[in-house]
């Protein structure tokens, strides 16, 4: 499996964490009101943040991909449950 | 995201809800005996203080399989199995091909389990069915793996049921992504302080929907491997074959050597292994030994995927003069989109393409969807509760599995571990497992639920933390026997215990002192 | 027809009839399915994709509207691939039992 896995994942779980930031439903029911993203950010983020996975899908290593998209399936799940006191 | 006309959702959410509330508590115990089964292997060797690393295949296994023949009845070296057993050492098996009544092929012969001396430990007779059984030593692993694969119900019945619940994931999967109308624009929401309806259905719909691909691909995969060998293969060997399966068997995996029953003395297996390690860049972890003592004979090399790949590699050699004949694939004789679409459906429902990295993936998959799993049913419960429905019995069986079925699970490890050094692990680990179950049962019966909620999840923290001493105590392999081997396995198992229970011991006892300040970051799991 | 019945009828083909009916594709697909590079694609892809097969039954049983359009798919389906099975049979020699068959080969 390529080297190229942990990059890979340091990048799309940072955006994963910008996602939940900027999320506006999140913001709303934690009584965060404001600076919450807009559409179009939200989906180039979610763009941005499939990039990794297509460059090692590309690359041919599907093993990278597996753990790549199940990495990123479970650290979403993780960022979901952090809690912010408004 | 998928918007469905109204009658149509709410049929979906029928589908959905009673698929998981029928058939619920069983897929729970499938994927969380799954999730563990993940770590099958290290658990094995956690469990039966395994400290070799060495493959059994990078020894000299040559003479060990020569020195068995004269003692083997011929009419059992058509074929022979070698693998790997126990703590690293040799398993063989010489067999040769019967067909039952129903026209369903078995392998019948002499089953040799060698000591790492290479000594005949113990020799089985009878069908594959007969003689692979679970061990002393890996009683564990073999429980938990059967637990999963067909939850104790003698086969088929076992299988089906395992296959019906494969399936009725899958329609909750697909169900699921149907009734949920913003999939995206809910992801992250977590509402902690609403009606008790929307923070469990938050709960299961961010877990659900995290976990949604790869709930669907295991789904697939679990079902696939429940119903091909019982209806599957029977039903396109009838259509295909009128009946046959060995044509079947022998056409998507068959060799293509000419028949020649010349009496001929195998080649060197260590020469075979060696040059397979090489090629395979690892030790095969399988060999298959076809017309043994024929000079038509097949030797095959299964191992580990190569870098970046998840099928298995398969090498093929002369077996006569134990020279490099081909790479096969793992299904057919050359590479098909069928047979690369069937040898991907093991590593993508095991996770173990990757070693460790995907199969502690795949465990925090699984993990993922036993959570799904029981939040799902405390929704049903929870909504019901506010019509007055009296669910009591519901409620009280969903925290017996939820937190029972783990509960027993650490108790019978308790069990092989103090039981495998007196021998008798075999009887004690499914005893004690039902035992436990048992205990739990009645205590269902007799406790308010929310004390049994709370009881369980002691027992459980208490288990988990205890579970390494325990393991010390009754003879097990200190963590400098293990580094000095390289068994990264021990180690590693002992830590995830202390952490996940020490883990659970704080969220229980630690935070009714915690004080929560404004603007305080606090990683939550799973409460 | 009463809505009773038309319920159960959507029921029939979701549960039982699905099932059956995806075994009977299953066995159908083996004979129409083209045998691709190794030729074992024919013989593989059934057994891959039956639990597919099988969901694909199940949710157009529960989603379309029409019961009527769902019994002809179902049914149509069922018939094909049953009749394709039976093709084969009818035109082969009379068939013996496959532990007969070989204990002739060997």
């Amino acid at each position: 499996m390529t080297y190229l896995i942990i990059p890979a994942l340091a990048v799309s779980i940072a955006i994963i964490a910008l996602l939940w930031h900027g999320d506006p439903k999140r913001r709303r029911t934690v009584g965060l009101r404001d600076r919450a993203d807009g559409t179009a950010k939200r989906r180039a983020l979610a763009a941005v943040a499939l990039v990794p996975g297509l460059v090692l899908a590309v690359l041919g290593d599907s093993a990278a991909f597996l753990v790549w998209f199940g990495a990123c399936a479970i650290a979403g799940w993780l960022v979901a449950q952090v809690r912010v006191r408004a | 995201m998928i918007h469905l006309p109204k009658e149509e959702t709410k049929l979906m959410v029928a589908v959905h809800g009673w698929s998981g509330i029928v058939l619920g508590l069983l897929l729970y115990a499938v994927v969380l005996t799954g999730m563990v089964a993940v770590f099958a292997e290290e658990i094995g060797a956690w469990s039966a203080g395994h400290v070799e690393t060495r493959s059994a295949f990078e020894k000299p296994i040559d003479a060990r399989v020569r020195a068995l023949v004269p003692r083997t009845p011929a009419e059992f070296r058509d074929d022979v199995n070698v693998f790997e057993i126990g703590d690293h050492n040799l398993g063989v098996f010489f067999h040769r091909h019967e067909l039952k009544p129903n026209g369903e092929p078995v392998d019948r012969g002499v089953y040799y389990q060698l000591d790492s001396a290479g000594k005949v430990e113990n020799e089985l007779r009878g069908t594959g069915e007969e003689v692979f059984g679970p061990r002393n030593d890996d009683a564990l692993s073999s429980f938990l793996v059967d637990t999963h694969v067909r939850l104790h119900v003698p086969n088929p019945w076992g299988l089906l049921l395992t296959g019906v619940l494969g399936l009725a994931m899958l329609v909750a999967a697909i169900s699921g992504l149907l009734i949920h109308r913003h999939l995206f624009k809910d992801i992250f929401t977590l509402r902690r302080k609403a009606n008790p309806v929307l923070v469990d259905r938050d709960r299961h719909s961010v877990a659900g929907t995290w976990s949604l691909p790869f709930a669907f691909i295991l789904a697939f995969t679990g079902s696939f491997f429940s119903f091909f060998g019982t209806v599957g293969v029977p039903i396109v060997a009838m259509a295909a074959f009128g009946g046959d399966q060995v044509a079947l068997s022998e056409a998507v995996f068959g060799s293509a050597a000419k028949p020649d029953p010349t009496p001929r003395a195998i080649g060197n297996l260590d020469r075979i292994t060696a040059d397979a390690g090489q090629r395979a860049g690892g030790a095969p972890t399988f060999m298959t030994i076809e017309h043994f003592g024929r000079a038509d004979a097949v030797v095959t090399t299964f191992h580990e995927p190569g870098p970046g790949d998840i099928e298995p590699s398969t090498l093929v050699y002369n077996g006569a003069t134990a020279a490099f004949d081909r790479e096969k694939p793992s299904i057919g004789t050359r590479p098909s989109a069928g047979g690369t679409l069937a040898a991907i459906m093991g590593p993508l429902h095991f996770g173990n393409f990757a070693g460790v990295l995907s199969k502690a993936v795949w465990f925090g998959l699984g993990f993922a969807m036993c959570y799904v799993t029981l939040t799902g049913l405390r929704l049903w419960l929870v909504r019901r509760r506010e019509d007055a429905r009296s669910l009591d019995w519901l409620e009280r069986a969903t925290t017996v599995v939820g937190f029972g079925l783990p509960f027993a699970l650490l108790v019978c490890s308790v069990a092989f571990l103090v039981t495998m050094p007196l021998g008798s692990a075999v009887f004690w680990t499914p005893t004690s497992f039902v035992a436990a179950c048992l205990a739990t049962i009645v205590a269902g019966f007799l406790m308010a639920n929310a004390r049994l909620d709370r009881a369980l999840q002691i027992g459980m923290a208490a288990l988990l933390v205890a579970l390494p001493i325990v393991r010390f105590a009754t003879g097990g392999p200190g963590w400098g026997a293990a580094l000095a081997t390289g068994e990264l396995a021990i180690p590693a198992v002992d830590l995830a215990l202390w952490v996940s229970g020490g883990w659970m011991l704080w969220s229980l006892f630690g935070q009714r002192r915690s004080v929560r300040t404004a603007d305080d970051f606090a990683l939550q799991l799973a409460e | 027809m009463s809505a009773k019945a038309r319920k159960w009828i959507r029921v029939g083909f979701a549960g039982p009839g699905a099932f059956i009916i995806a075994l009977v594709i299953m066995a159908g697909m083996a004979l129409w399915l083209p045998q691709g590079a190794a030729q074992i694609d024919n013989l593989v892809l059934p057994l891959v994709l039956f639990p597919l097969i099988w969901a694909a039954l199940f949710f157009h049983a529960c989603l379309d509207g029409k019961r009527s359009r769902i019994a002809l798919v179902a049914v149509g389906l069922c018939v094909i691939h049953a009749g394709l099975v039976a093709n084969k049979f009818l035109s082969k020699p009379a068939a013996t039992t496959p532990a007969a068959t070989h204990e002739a080969q060997s």
